[in-house]
């Protein structure tokens, strides 16, 4: 059989193939990359975009986990606060009752209470970032105000949440009429002017009614504040988690994109190796005819 | 009997034989890089005796001949049309290729943003800057859309002005075949150089479009598409004309051939231009239409900054045809950020569909609710990159079919130093050999004209 070596043919094609070889290799070595085109792993390009999706929605909760976590944190610190107001309203009212009070005492007690409710109402109206914890959705608005001698509940019922997880919200404003007034017909800064009254008029009942009335709204805090801690551990787990998550899908984009650098120095020394012996295959071959015999 | 003239006359047959000889091994030396270029053989024939007493007249040179296969010729140049088919598909993939990017730095890239921007939205509500970047997020992923379908625009368009140059060469391609029909006709000698040009004219016609050959009795050839219709019969050439204006439609003699033309080069450049890359635009159409039809379905049951009622958010173009290029902003949306809607309720500080917004992004509104936007990119990247490497390896593949019929054809057809050499050898010692018999009778006749003299 006649086998005629062409050197473009046969010899070009092979170190072409070589060469691209190389080349591959060592656009792996330099990028450190090992998918550098979505024609390098068609599969592979449809899962990184997956897990690239996957990171952008983590990245996402948690920040929302990070834009929730100081509002909870105040909201933690004015329901603490709330409860020592109620406390010490609810200390005062109970020891301006009975006959051993004087006016004085009582001017003095009722002039706390004045006090006590000014500090809860900056407590309720508290804002952070700009916007009102305690007035629901309408966080533009002061929670509570004095119109006309009453006090109005600014706010509404609603509550913003975020969502830091996939199907997973935690509120980030409060209905602070659920916790001012709750089911009670007046809300709490109603029952210390209530009660400041009471106590300059000496009215022992209605001291009692106005004390009741405060216990309830520190039951109704204490249980909100414990919503709030429930939440506030859920934040804390929601973070954890997706940091979890997010190593998770970190770790499954690297395996997809980027490259075994052991593997991909392999690679680039055999691909070497191969184009080294391509060029040298043709070297010899073109070198070797029987014209060299003639004489 | 024959005489001592005789004898001379057979030793300068063989001079003349052999010096031919030489001549054929310098014709395949001297072209054995040409394109095309068939090995030649000299055909000789030794010349009988005339007579009892005669040895013979020597050789004489039957012919030189071409040493041709046609049944490898004809397969390789199908092979190369399959393989220019796949190239051209390869080579334009590519760019398509580079057009969408990487996996987290294209579209995906966008869609992350605009989602991202809904979910800094629902975190702070009445933020004005949060509320600039929905419409800034939602500005770039509609322009992204717009440059993709762009951008495979430009690649329907540089394959269509391929389509006009393959067809331009194709053109001329034939004319000078019918001209070699009409060398090969009226030539008294030698054709095989003609014949030489002529299968490298079909090989290159071969690769830019499907045609069929058939050989004519004197050597010329007539040619058809592969559907059967003529460009080449005799001396007489039909050249395809592209239309002149829009994407070009290619008739013959007045027939839209467009259809027919699948195979070769001009066949890939029609199967990309009116076939591929139609049907990623259509998948991008689809997923921008669904995803505005997504976004405005909630959009526009939310509350503004200022309490209003919200309208859409996109400008949702009327059909799905078309609606990645159409894609944009509301206009009111654009005029002023706070007509985005982040509440669900027309209280500023409710946050309900800015959350449901951002939340789209793990909701399957696409492909009839098969799909999350995501999901639907992803399978697009998987598409076009499928298609890449299907027609890479269906191009190398076809490729190594070339080769070997390239490696069989040269083994008939092609030049080989090492035989080359050996015939020179042969020749070169047989033309010395002659001439030393051309002298020995040479002198026997000097000898004997000596003894005329004396």
């Amino acid at each position: 059989m006649r086998i005629p070596y062409d050197v473009i043919r046969d010899g070009l094609g092979a170190v072409n193939r070589a060469a691209d070889n190389m080349a591959a290799a060592q656009r792996q070595m330099s990028t450190g990359r090992r998918l550098n085109s979505i024609g390098d792993d068609p599969l592979g390009a449809h899962q990184a975009v997956g897990q690239h999706a996957t990171l952008g929605a983590i990245d996402a909760y948690s920040r929302a986990v990070s834009a929730a976590s100081p509002r909870l944190a105040a909201a933690d610190a004015v329901f603490a606060a709330v409860g020592d107001k109620l406390t010490a309203a609810i200390q005062a009212g109970l020891g301006a009752k009975g006959s051993n009070t004087t006016p004085a005492s009582r001017t003095a007690s009722a002039a706390q209470v004045a006090s006590l409710r000014d500090a809860l109402l900056a407590d309720f109206n508290s804002t952070e970032n700009g916007t009102y914890l305690f007035s629901g959705t309408a966080s533009t608005d002061a929670p509570y105000a004095q119109s006309g001698g009453t006090w109005v509940y600014q706010g509404n019922a609603d509550t913003a949440k975020v969502e830091v997880g996939r199907g997973r919200t935690i509120a980030v404003t409060f209905d602070g009429q659920a916790i001012a007034k709750g089911t009670d017909p007046t809300d709490v800064f109603t029952v210390l002017d209530d009660l400041a009254m009471a106590i300059n008029a000496g009215n022992d009942p209605a001291i009692a009614t106005a004390v009741a009335g405060l216990e309830r709204a520190f039951d109704r805090t204490l249980r909100a504040q414990g919503r709030l801690g429930a939440d506030e551990r859920g934040l804390d787990e929601a973070s954890m988690r997706l940091a979890g998550l997010k190593r998770g899908a970190e770790a499954r984009r690297s395996t997809i994109e980027d490259a075994n650098m052991a593997e991909a120095i392999t690679n680039l020394t055999q691909a070497e190796t191969n184009y080294r012996a391509a060029l040298a295959s043709v070297s010899t071959m073109e070198r070797i005819s029987l014209l060299d015999y003639l004489r | 009997m024959s005489g001592l003239f005789e004898s001379l006359s057979a030793a300068s047959n063989a001079l003349i034989a052999q010096r031919m000889g030489l001549d054929v091994v310098g014709q395949n030396i001297a072209n054995i890089s040409t394109p095309g270029y068939t090995r030649r053989t000299l055909v000789l024939a030794e010349i009988p005796p005339i007579g009892p007493l005669s040895a013979g007249g020597g050789v004489s040179v039957v012919g030189i001949r071409a040493m041709r296969d046609q049944l490898v010729e004809a397969r390789l140049r199908r092979e190369q049309g399959s393989t220019a088919h796949d190239a051209t598909l390869a080579e334009v993939l590519a760019t398509a290729e580079a057009i969408l990017g990487m996996p987290g730095a294209s579209l995906d890239a966008n869609l992350t943003a605009f989602f991202d921007a809904f979910s800094a939205l629902a975190n702070d509500p009445t933020s004005l800057a949060a509320r600039d970047n929905v419409v800034s997020q939602g500005g770039l992923l509609a322009q992204s859309f717009g440059n993709l379908v762009n951008q495979f625009g430009s690649l329907q368009r540089d394959a269509d002005a391929s389509l006009r140059t393959a067809a331009a060469e194709v053109n001329a391609l034939v004319a000078e075949l019918a001209q070699l029909n009409v060398d090969i006709a009226g030539s008294s000698y030698d054709v095989e150089s003609i014949r030489d040009r002529q299968t490298v004219l079909l090989s290159r016609l071969g690769e830019l479009a499907d045609v069929s050959v058939l050989a004519r009795a004197d050597g010329g050839v007539d040619v058809t598409l592969a559907s059967g219709r003529a460009i080449v019969i005799g001396e007489n050439s039909y050249a395809l004309n592209a239309s002149p204006t829009g994407m070009a439609s290619v008739t013959l003699e007045g027939v839209d051939v467009t259809a027919e033309l699948t195979g070769g080069r001009m066949g890939g450049l029609l199967q990309l231009r009116d076939t591929v890359v139609p049907g990623y635009v259509a998948q991008l159409d689809q997923l921008a239409y669904d995803l505005a039809t997504a976004v405005n379905a909630r959009h526009s049951t939310g509350f503004d900054a200022t309490g209003a009622a919200a309208g859409a958010f996109f400008a949702l173009p009327g059909a799905v045809a078309g609606a990645a290029a159409a894609l944009s902003l509301d206009a009111a949306i654009v005029a002023d950020s706070q007509r985005v809607a982040a509440s669900a309720t027309g209280a500023v500080g409710d946050n309900g569909i800015a959350t449901q917004l951002a939340s789209l992004r793990d909701v399957k509104i696409s492909t009839g609710g098969t799909r999350t936007a995501f999901e639907a990119w992803s399978q697009f990247v998987y598409t076009v990159a499928t298609d890449v490497v299907g027609a890479s390896a269906s191009a190398v593949s076809h490729g190594q079919i070339v080769t070997q019929l390239q490696q069989l054809r040269a083994q008939t057809s092609g030049v080989s130093y090492d035989e080359e050499a050996a015939h020179l050898m042969r020749y070169q010692r047989a033309y010395e050999a002659n001439a030393r018999v051309f002298q020995a009778v040479s002198d026997v006749l000097d000898v004997l004209m000596g003894m005329v003299q004396r």
